[in-house]
């Protein structure tokens, strides 16, 4: 193990692994998932990786699923209706996992039936307003919590450590992507939202961008079509509220991205920090306690994820979210991507659509 | 002790598990077909005894070309398929929606195989869909290579790791019995959860020939380290052949640091499969695996 990331550091940078057995332990838990495509799917596996059968309920308007699926799927009730499953499961706890233009009425009515515990999958609606009306529909026992799962990689959590100790200094100057190569074809799925891979992908980036700095404007945008009618590739310039310039670039048809990969580059007075999902790497004009007395660091995946997280489905991010979620219901305590926090990377996303002046 | 030494395929596709800035970049230097033959050529003379490897388009043109090229060498080896390759269909499914995925993979499976699909459909057996699945996918691999050397066809950690989340022992079973009694070769899992194999398998009083996992000095990738390390002596005395991958922790730690941790688990290790796209380190890491671990 890299000096540095000693067990107390990794503690406090991933602290949902500490006691995580106490979270799952709670055998009468009933968890329901309401759309069982792609993360439908992958949540609920985590879920049951984490506490066996917890998930005893799935909500999908698919016949294909329901039906067929369903005859494999044996230890789970399927549903084609909500309510139906809601008045038969009583669940403690919802995943909204079905495509983003159905996440507002879905949460809505789940906080009319007064679920307390709901997670929705990014992005938690299609713009600021409706991610506001769900908020204000919320009492106050009630939590939601945001699939921002790039904010429980522990590289991201280390860097946002070390620019917030000053270790790079002050930051002057940010650069930085999130790309895919998931769209090299073309596709009319997303053109009825009028949003593509910025609200899309994008929005984990800006997620990033909105939890590291304070940013107070969007100076110009701009955006391209290649495979759908709306934005496959755009580019945006920000300024924090000191005056850094940050420029991101989001795009899910690069066909040299096999699987997605989000890049920041902080550029400070005192040195360069980059990060991804896989990797920190740190250079800096003087040594550093925080960096195990060097000027330099690069720290990659293994070296954090060392025993963590407790079981394995996809990257270690998704699983750490999960139990996060699971401790929230555990603890009643407030989601870090609940709804109000995700208010900010909601408003910055519809102010850089309109910058970038984008009509379907 | 450990009785093969394996070859993996992720360099030759592309894949690196360390950071996809470095898959990028050997991607962009991928071997060619003639190149990945030569490190297979080198790999065996160190000592390599098989080759384990993912339904990848570049490895069937790899085969085939082994097949025409190096026919001797091609009859010499061990060879572990790994499917499906998981990648390809979450790309799909980015595309067209789950439903749309499922929707395309159900009509190809039904072309292909009409009568079992209507056998399936007829007796409300959806599990043996699943086999013709995984027929479809190994098949082509399975007629270029000798049938008596292929040893295991293996499912891929994705869909194992939903088996077990969702306590589908039918699926295991029908997958297991298609695959041993209808493709004629050894069935096994991949997973990154061991320990929770291990519970489903006791549960459920099943048991699989062989298990890959990986297992490493830092316990990347492996759950909890110790949990791990139980079930992977469980599992193999209870008879299940284990194959180490990622033994190197995507490149974290070096080759004397994992074989000083393997050698303390070697008696239940069947085999242990590393990857790379130089000759000159295939037959090396083969050697040196091999005088630490055999």
């Amino acid at each position: 193990m890299s000096s540095i990331l000693h067990r107390d550091l990794l503690e406090s940078l991933c602290p949902e692994v500490v006691g995580w057995e106490g979270y799952t332990r709670r055998a009468d838990l009933k968890i329901a998932v309401v759309g069982f495509g792609k993360m439908g799917l992958l949540h609920s596996g985590i879920v049951n990786l984490l506490i066996p059968n917890a998930v005893k309920a799935i909500v999908d308007k698919s016949i294909l699923i329901t039906f067929g699926i369903s005859k494999i799927f044996n230890s789970v009730k399927f549903y084609r209706n909500l309510d139906g499953m809601l008045d038969e499961a009583k669940p403690d706890a919802v995943y909204v996992t079905t495509p983003t233009p159905s996440h507002y009425p879905i949460a809505k009515h789940l906080l009319e039936r007064g679920i307390n515990y709901i997670f929705i999958e990014k992005p938690p609606t299609t713009d600021y307003e409706t991610t506001y009306q769900i908020l204000s529909r919320k009492k106050s026992d009630q939590h939601i919590m945001v699939g921002f799962q790039k904010r429980f990689a522990l590289t991201f959590r280390h860097a946002k450590l070390l620019i917030d100790s000053g270790i790079i200094g002050e930051v002057v100057n940010v650069y930085s992507y999130i790309r895919s190569g998931d769209i090299l074809k073309h596709t009319n799925r997303f053109n009825p939202l009028g949003r593509g891979v910025l609200l899309d992908l994008g929005v984990h980036l800006v997620d990033l961008l909105s939890s590291f700095f304070k940013i107070k404007r969007v100076r110009q945008a701009e955006y391209q079509s290649m495979y759908t009618r709306v934005d496959d590739f755009l580019r945006a310039d920000l300024e924090t509220e000191d005056c850094a310039r940050v420029s991101l670039e989001a795009t899910w048809s690069d066909p040299e991205y096999r699987l997605p990969e989000t890049y920041i580059e902080v550029q400070g007075t005192h040195g360069t920090l980059k990060v991804t999902e896989d990797y920190l790497k740190v250079s800096t004009s003087a040594e550093h306690p925080l960096l195990g007395n060097k000027r330099e660091i690069a720290l990659y995946k293994p070296h954090y994820y060392q025993g963590i997280p407790p079981v394995n489905l996809a990257d270690p991010e998704y699983t750490l979210e999960n139990i996060h979620f699971l401790r929230c219901i555990y603890e009643g305590g407030e989601p870090l991507t609940s709804i109000e926090n995700s208010l900010s990377t909601m408003r910055l996303i519809d102010e850089i659509y309109e910058k970038a002046k984008i009509r379907v | 002790m450990v009785r093969e030494i394996l070859l993996g395929d992720n360099p030759f596709i592309g894949v690196s598990h360390l950071a996809q800035e470095k898959a990028r970049e050997e991607k962009k230097n991928l071997p060619t077909v003639r190149s990945r033959a030569a490190v297979i050529e080198a790999a065996v003379e160190g000592g390599v005894t098989g080759f384990t490897f993912s339904t990848h388009a570049l490895n069937y043109e790899l085969l085939q070309y082994m097949l025409d090229n190096h026919p001797v060498t091609l009859q010499a080896l061990n060879y572990y398929i790994l499917t499906p390759y998981a990648q390809s269909y979450v790309r799909q499914a980015n595309l067209f929606g789950t439903a749309g995925l499922a929707k395309s993979l159900l009509r190809d499976i039904v072309l292909e195989n009409p009568a079992g699909v209507l056998s399936a459909l007829f007796t409300l057996d959806f599990d043996k869909i699943a086999g013709l699945f995984i027929s479809r996918e190994a098949r082509p691999y399975l007629k270029i290579l000798p049938k008596e050397r292929v040893k295991a066809i293996l499912l891929h950690e994705v869909l194992t790791e939903l088996i077990i989340a969702f306590d589908l022992a039918d699926l295991l079973q029908e997958l297991k019995k298609y695959i041993e009694t209808r493709l004629g070769v050894g069935f096994g899992v991949e997973t990154r959860n061991i320990h929770r194999l291990r519970s489903f398998l006791d549960e459920h009083s099943l048991s699989v020939e062989y298990v890959m996992t990986p297992l490493n000095p830092l316990g990347y990738q492996m759950g909890v380290r110790e949990e791990a390390e139980d079930s992977v002596k469980a599992l193999s005395s209870r008879g299940a052949k284990i194959i180490a991958v990622n033994i190197l922790a995507s490149g974290a730690c070096t080759l004397e640091e994992s074989t000083a941790y393997l050698s303390r688990l070697k008696q239940y290790i069947y085999a242990v499969a590393f990857g790379t796209s130089k000759p000159d380190r295939a037959k090396a890491n083969a050697q040196h695996l091999r005088s630490h671990l055999e």
